[in-house]
């Protein structure tokens, strides 16, 4: 029988195995002993040290979570490390929603490293925002737009520029796929284009631009360029294109405009040439002309439009000379002070009327875009074969030269079949014979009034288009009477009697001559 | 109570610089400690435990309410409240506060105060004695949150075992 020391002595044996089991070995629950759960303050404390155990191994597997209702030193320290540890954490979590302010002062080396961390991410991020803010004042204000495209055909960026450029705003593009933004049709073409290049990795790895002719929102036409350049990750594998879409609509404008003045040029040589007789009507110039469209074996005839402008007229030429040319059925060209047109109106039967249907219309153009602008239309008769163009300009010239000899100059529409007398005066180049002619017959009329400061050869030019001296005394505002002396006056100078036909024609004359001669030689 | 001879105000606190030229704002946390667990001693004698920590709690709070407001001032989120704080109580030598968990949606909070004024130090006992730490850290919080009212609890405390003192801070619905 054993004693009772024998039993205390097992007891402890029992009690420091139970505590070196839970201190350094894998115990498995309630492995306690029954001989000592009657001792409740060994059983007190094996559970303050299962609870502590427990809570360790907790800790060590990372879970932070747990409680431990143990107090004391041993506990306390463990709950210490326990809320520095979640604290960390706490520290690690605002770094992450970028609160780089957040330092560590409690766990020695540890601390250090954190705490340069946290510094470096600051420096880097702030480096980091720096430069996207960089990049995106670029991306944001260049006018030109700017497009991302993924392997998966998606739209990552687009440039706000996309507004002004297509009529579309960025977040109608961004994250989506071409297919979905295909059914923009201002978006069609090129995205069509884009898809095919994303395909072809050699062909945008060479930097690929192309032009295209394009719709934005508002039906408008616009020429873009779109210059497309791969984009590859940080192993260098394709990842996307990036394209810069660029409107050149100005641009194309300024090389269609060149384009039209060189045409303009060649075309203006061409028949200025023909109407010198610098070239003879040959087969070959019988091709010219109809690749500048007219044909020179059917009738023709010709428009001269004078422009009377004292400033920017060949500005305002320039203008007409576009805005006519885009008329198919009107062959432009650029003579000396005028603007010539040639019409070809095979399908117009009234060919009377076609000329001054022409010059009519041609005339409202004009000053629909400036009714300020004084215009004359020399029209000619029809015509053709070889040396039509030479006749039918001449025609038009002096239909032009007719109007100028007007009495009341304000431009309009002038035929050369209206024009009377000037159809011959107007050619006529004998000079010395017609000075002779004008001194002879209306001379001294034009010395009187040069002298005097009168204007009696007006006075004359009046009468002579009047049926009487009552309605020609009406049309310059005269009482009759003095009308009356006038006429006396103006018979007495010129030595002659103003009522016989032969002699107001002859008058006549004299002062349409006079008045050409005034007008070539200015 | 009419006729109060002590209601509080921050002027209360005197201008030291004038009043103390030679000895400064400095002394000795025995002392701060003396007058507290004295304080202490005959609230509870007089009034029991119980009361005793409803009084310090309620002088906590009012300590926080007029701390925040004449401290603090103007804060625009949580991240540069707590920083503030952080900065003001380890300037004021008065705790190191750090966040273990701070759920603003849920309203639950866990902060620890180390190397705290009042108990850091003290022999160990069975009770969490930082109440006047209680109250301090409730009206702080129901300052910046100003919709909201919170149960702060110590869960923790030196004079537990722990080397710092835990604190919980509740949303009360
Ligand atoms: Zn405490």
């Amino acid at each position: 029988m054993a004693t009772q020391g024998d039993q205390q002595e097992v007891l402890l044996n029992l009690a420091v195995q139970a505590l070196e089991d839970i201190i350094s070995n894998k115990v498995s629950v309630n492995t306690l002993p029954a001989d000592l759960k009657s001792h409740p303050e060994f059983v007190n404390l094996y559970e303050k040290l299962a609870a502590i155990r427990g809570f360790i191994s907790a800790l060590a597997n990372g879970d932070l979570s747990q409680g431990m209702r143990v107090k004391g030193f041993l506990s306390g320290g463990l709950r210490t490390l326990q809320a520095n540890l979640r604290h960390l954490t706490w520290q690690t979590q605002m770094i992450a929603s970028g609160d780089f302010t957040q330092r560590v002062d409690f766990m020695g080396d540890f601390s250090v490293a954190f705490n340069s961390l946290t510094k470096v991410l600051a420096k880097a991020t702030a480096e980091l925002k720096e430069s996207e803010a960089r990049y995106r004042l670029l991306a944001e204000n260049v006018l030109d737009v700017i497009m991302v495209i993924d392997l998966a055909e998606r739209f990552t960026y687009v440039s706000p520029s996309i507004v002004r450029l297509l009529g579309r705003t960025q977040e109608e593009i961004i994250g989506r796929t071409i297919e979905e933004v295909l059914s923009f049709d201002s978006f069609q073409a090129l995205c069509v284009k884009l898809r095919q290049l994303l395909a072809d990795e050699e062909v945008v790895s060479q930097g690929h631009v192309f032009e295209l002719e394009h719709f934005n929102k508002n039906r408008q036409v616009l020429w873009i360029e779109v210059s497309v350049n791969i984009l590859r990750d940080d192993k260098g594998k394709m990842a996307g294109i990036v394209s810069v879409v660029r409107d050149i609509s100005e641009r194309r404008k300024a090389e269609r405009m060149l384009q039209i003045a060189y045409d303009l040029q060649r075309k203006s040589d061409f028949f200025n040439d023909i109407i010198n007789g610098n070239v003879s009507i040959d087969k070959d110039a019988i091709a010219t002309a109809k690749k500048w469209g007219i044909d020179f074996t059917i009738p023709f005839f010709c428009c001269l439009i004078d422009i009377h402008n004292p400033i920017d007229t060949q500005q305002k030429k320039r203008y007409i000379n576009n805005l006519l040319s885009k008329n198919p059925e009107y062959v432009v060209w650029d003579i000396r002070d005028n603007i010539g047109v040639l019409l070809q109106t095979c399908h117009t039967l009234d060919i009377l009327d076609a000329g001054i249907q022409a010059a009519t219309q041609i005339k409202e153009k004009i000053s629909r875009y400036a009714p300020d602008l004084i215009v004359t239309i020399g029209v000619s008769d029809m015509h053709n074969g070889p040396d039509s163009l030479e006749k039918s300009y001449q025609e038009a010239r002096s239909a032009i030269v007719s109007a100028k000899c007007q009495l009341e100059y304000s431009g309009g529409i002038y035929c050369y079949r209206d024009i009377g007398l000037f159809q011959l005066l107007a050619t006529y180049d004998g000079k010395e014979r017609a000075a002779e002619y004008i001194q002879k017959l209306i001379g001294p009329l034009i010395k009187y009034d040069r002298d005097k400061g009168a204007s009696l050869l007006l006075t004359l030019e009046i009468i002579l288009q009047s049926n009487n001296l009552k309605e020609a005394a009406q049309k310059i505002f005269l009482h009759h009477k003095t009308l009356v002396f006038r006429k006396q006056r103006i018979e007495k100078i010129l030595g002659v009697s103003i009522d016989h036909f032969e002699t107001k024609l002859a008058l006549a004359a004299a002062i349409k001559l006079h008045k050409l001669s005034n007008l070539v030689n200015n | 109570m009419d006729n109060r001879k002590y209601p509080f105000s921050w002027d209360l606190l005197g201008d030291i610089a004038v009043g103390r030229p030679n000895l400064g704002p400095i002394t000795r946390i025995e002392l701060y400690r003396l007058m507290q667990y004295t304080f202490r001693d005959v609230i509870e004698a007089k009034f029991g435990t119980e009361k005793a920590d409803e009084i310090f709690y309620e002088s906590g709070r009012l300590a926080g309410l007029e701390f925040f407001k004449n401290m603090i001032g103007k804060i625009n989120d949580f991240h540069e409240f707590i920083r503030k704080l952080q900065e003001l109580l380890r300037e004021l030598r008065l705790g190191i506060l750090r966040v273990e968990k701070a759920d603003i949606d849920q309203g639950s909070f866990v902060f620890t105060v180390d190397e705290d004024l009042d108990c850091s130090g003290l022999p160990e006992s069975d009770q969490e004695i930082c109440k006047y730490d209680e109250g301090f850290i409730a009206a702080l919080m129901e300052s910046f949150f100003a919709d909201r009212q919170f149960c702060v609890k110590e869960v923790d405390c030196w004079c537990t075992g722990d080397r710092t003192c835990r604190f919980t801070a509740e949303v009360v619905v």
